[in-house]
């Protein structure tokens, strides 16, 4: 294996690395192909026709997404409201309380939980959640559904960012809080949560990011109806599952809705990520 | 008195997610267990999917998703590399990051609106397994790439030191030295990959389409068992006896990869990743 | 072994070339499923031939022919003025009918009823003669034929439309109406006949006084009947023109018998 100096190597090295470049910042070439579809629908409409508007009729040329973007919110709140909590304390159970022999075994299945495909969540939710439901709040489909649905999905990465934020607490700390007798609720409430407010605030948001992109499960429980839900068990329309229906027969127009649908997806999301370094990187300071 | 229910809310936890657990496993596998045999993976597609089997769309799957990998395999290592070469210039660094991160926190839908956009009309290649691969395979990058990238940063010091004594080009001490060393991430990074790409089904809808024959090649359109299990959940009447079979060989599948992923970081001590992404 | 891999790439892409013989298919949940087995009939007696059959809507049929992204598309309705460029073969003529769970003791309901039902006029089905529960109202998305032409026959825009549930294809609504006995829903006739016939709990309803039945649709007494049609634009490789002329063809019509639609004829 020569070590000498080869001009050829050094070009497919800046070859490769350009390569490598290239693709590290795909999410341009994402936005620009999002932008190159939908940018024609951002600019031919006006705010007020769209995002504050709320008859979607593609037919019709009306194109109001507020009932979407309120589904999508309100989807990904109430299931951050239901698995937020719940994995935080699970997390602080882990962390804590468990007893070893139990920690390996919440371990395994929490990974095995997390890797459980959207679609078949939405199966189950389809198949047993929507029944149950039906009689007592028909249809059936709808907000709560979605929520709980979505909830069971966001809980293993919350559970997981929890425990790792856990596990940076220096052990003197918990220590210091052991000799001094402390009782659980005293150090969950007292050290662990004053301290790492931040950290867990950023644990949420990585659990709403999620909840707001997903698809597939959300599709199949929540009833794909376009309003303003006026209960807790009306269907909804998310924006991602309008995506999901109207893609495949939509329209030029109506295609570039759609892209700009993304568009706002991905909006969300980056100034969810952004909120998330911010904190970060205050607290690292 | 306050810490009492403190702790049995927490014991409550525990129990409840494992409640949840068993609710949903067990449902899959039992109903999915109902009447199944193994001439279900075998046989062919038929009546829209009511009767007959998924040996077609298993075949399907594994094309796409070792496609997928191959492909995200190479490009992950190259923008790891690439971020590494520029980790000394901070700014750089840490745009890269950010548009990794930005890319790994997308919705899946829009990586389906996507595919459908560069893949399957700008380079003309239709509906079709190539397709979903390749939209796959940038679905998978950032995970693979953060891995690598933890590889590369754990190159003993060294290492690093003793390249640079010796004047090496950046093509020798990378290509010739360090990828030698990161095999074990890549390894870990294919797995978690494969995990993903198996679960994925809102990326593939508008880019591998519905196809149900044997592919012949890749640009012959095919469905993987996820959309598989969404075509006979939502479309067919008397389908979900066959969407539980499918959703139970699926999540068998799942079952094992994370099996070995887990195995794979714990044998070579990789430590709990920073897994805060999906 | 890089150079295997790459040899192996191209190889494996060389072959899909051979697509002279493929057909590919989309359009109108209602014709989809017929399509296929008469593809699946067409393949048996041509072994080279591979025809993929797609949903989508009707919209998605002409858009796909439009695009190039298909060789036949499937639409359940006529065509329109403005896709007078495209040609067209019916293959079928079918009707659009009111579907109920078996259990529901309603048998017939009349336009105006139907009308409120799906404006929300009438809410409850004690108002239609059962019992007091509401109705759960299920409707199609845009882009399908079968909601135009209902929206047509109701003479109401989707505007006034206040539904329950949204499906897209024909199975979908019968999935969803055959798992809840309080829906309502409407599909193709011969979509709901062929599925009561796999013994869905379903049932259609007569409109008007008209029963859904074939022979209301043969003589055309049945309110709202459209022709299922297959398009194309006009340069059509030999496998698709084979597939055009055998959908007339003996084997054809056992499979629209079988999908309990008419033939043209």
């Amino acid at each position: 294996m020569s070590l000498a100096h080869n001009k050829t190597e050094d070009y497919l090295f800046k070859g490769l690395l350009l390569v490598g470049l290239l693709f590290s910042l795909s999410i341009f070439v994402v936005l620009f192909f999002l932008i190159r579809s939908g940018g024609h629908f951002f600019i031919s409409t006006s705010i007020s026709e769209t995002l504050f508007f709320d008859q979607w009729f593609p037919s019709e040329q009306l194109f109001g997404l507020a009932p979407m973007i309120t589904g999508s919110l309100l989807v990904s709140a109430l299931s951050l409201a239901l698995a937020g909590p719940f994995s935080l304390i699970l997390a602080f159970f882990y962390f804590y309380i468990c007893p070893l022999k139990l920690k390996s075994a919440l371990n395994i299945f929490m990974d095995i939980f997390l890797s459980i495909p959207s679609v078949v969540f939405g199966l189950w939710g389809l198949v047993v959640v929507v029944p149950l439901l039906a009689p007592l709040f028909p249809p059936g489909q709808g907000l709560f559904t979605a929520s709980i649905i979505l909830a069971m999905m966001i809980l293993p990465i919350g559970f997981k960012t929890f425990v790792a934020t856990l596990q940076t607490i220096p052990n003197e700390c918990l220590l210091a809080a052991k000799s001094c007798n402390l009782s659980e609720w005293s150090v969950f409430k007292d050290i662990i949560f004053k301290s790492y407010k931040r950290k867990f605030f950023v644990g949420f948001l990585l659990q709403v990011t999620r909840a707001i992109g997903e698809t597939m499960a959300v599709l199949m429980v929540c009833g794909n109806i376009i309003q303003y839900p006026d209960s807790l068990f009306a269907p909804i329309r998310t924006l991602t599952t309008n995506i999901a229906l109207e893609m495949s027969y939509a329209t030029d127009f109506h295609r570039t809705s759609l892209f700009f649908c993304g568009l706002l997806l991905i909006g969300f999301i980056f100034i969810l990520l952004l909120i998330s370094r911010t904190d970060e990187m205050k607290y690292e300071k | 008195m306050k810490n009492k229910i403190f702790i049995l809310t927490s014991w409550l936890s525990f129990f409840t997610f494992f409640a949840i657990f068993f609710a949903v496993t067990g449902n899959i596998i039992f109903t999915g267990l109902d009447n199944f045999s193994f001439s279900f993976l075998f046989n062919t597609f038929n009546n829209s999917g009511r009767d007959g089997g998924i040996s077609t769309i298993i075949i399907s799957t594994l094309i796409i998703v070792a496609f997928a990998l191959f492909v995200s395999v190479i490009i992950s290592i190259l923008s790891a590399i690439c971020i590494d070469y520029f980790s000394k210039n901070i700014r750089i660094t840490k745009i890269l990051k950010l548009s990794i991160d930005t890319l790994s926190a997308t919705p899946s839908i829009v990586f389906g609106l996507i595919g459908n956009i560069i893949f399957c009309e700008f380079l003309g290649l239709g509906y079709s397994l190539i397709s979903g691969s390749l939209t796959l395979a940038l679905m998978i990058l950032p995970i693979q790439t953060r891995i690598i990238l933890i590889g590369l940063n754990s190159v003993p010091k060294d290492i690093r030191l003793g390249a640079y004594a010796l004047n090496l080009k950046p093509f020798t001490s990378y290509f010739r030295i360090k990828i030698h060393l990161i095999k074990k991430q890549i390894l870990s990074g294919t797995f978690m990959g494969l995990g993903r790409s198996l679960a994925e089904t809102a990326a593939l809808l508008f880019t591998s389409g519905y196809g149900v024959k044997m592919p012949s090649s890749l640009l012959d359109s095919g469905r993987t068992l996820s959309i598989h299990i969404y075509d006979l959940a939502m479309n067919v009447p008397g389908g979900n006896e066959n969407a539980y079979k499918s959703a139970l060989t699926l999540i068998l599948l799942v079952f094992i990869i994370s099996l070995i992923t887990a195995t794979i970081q714990r044998r070579f001590n990789l430590g709990q990743q920073e897994f805060v992404w999906n | 072994m890089k150079y295997l891999l790459i040899l192996a790439l191209i190889t494996f892409t060389q072959h899909s070339y051979a697509k002279k013989n493929q057909v590919l298919l989309t359009g109108s949940s209602t014709v989809a499923p017929i399509m296929l087995d008469i593809a699946s009939e067409f393949e048996k007696l041509n072994p080279n031939s591979i025809i993929e059959v797609q949903t989508g809507g009707s919209t998605r049929g002409i858009i796909d022919i439009k695009r190039g992204l298909s060789q036949i598309g499937m639409i359940s309705r006529a065509l329109k003025p403005n896709e007078n460029y495209l040609k067209h073969k019916t293959i079928a003529i079918d009707g659009l009918g009111v579907i109920l769970h078996s259990a529901n003791k309603v048998t017939k309901l009349t336009k105006q009823q139907i009308k409120d039902i799906y404006t929300r006029e009438i809410t409850n089905w004690k108002d239609l003669g059962w019992i007091d529960k509401p109705i759960t109202v299920v409707h199609k998305a845009e882009g399908r034929s079968t909601l135009e032409l209902f929206l047509s026959y109701l003479g109401l825009k989707n505007s006034q439309i206040k539904p329950h549930l949204i499906i897209g294809d024909n199975e979908q609504g019968i999935k969803t109406v055959t798992g809840n006995p309080y829906t309502i829903g409407y599909v193709s006739i011969g979509a709901a006949n062929y599925n009561i016939k796999n013994k869905a709990p379903l049932k259609l309803v007569a409109l008007d006084g008209v029963k859904a039945n074939r022979a209301n649709i043969i003589n055309k007494s049945y309110p709202i009947l459209r022709s299922l049609n297959l398009i194309y634009t006009g340069n059509l490789a030999e496998p698709s023109r084979k597939l055009l002329a055998f959908t007339a063809g003996p084997e054809a019509l056992k499979v629209l018998e079988r999908h309990y639609v008419i033939s043209p004829q």
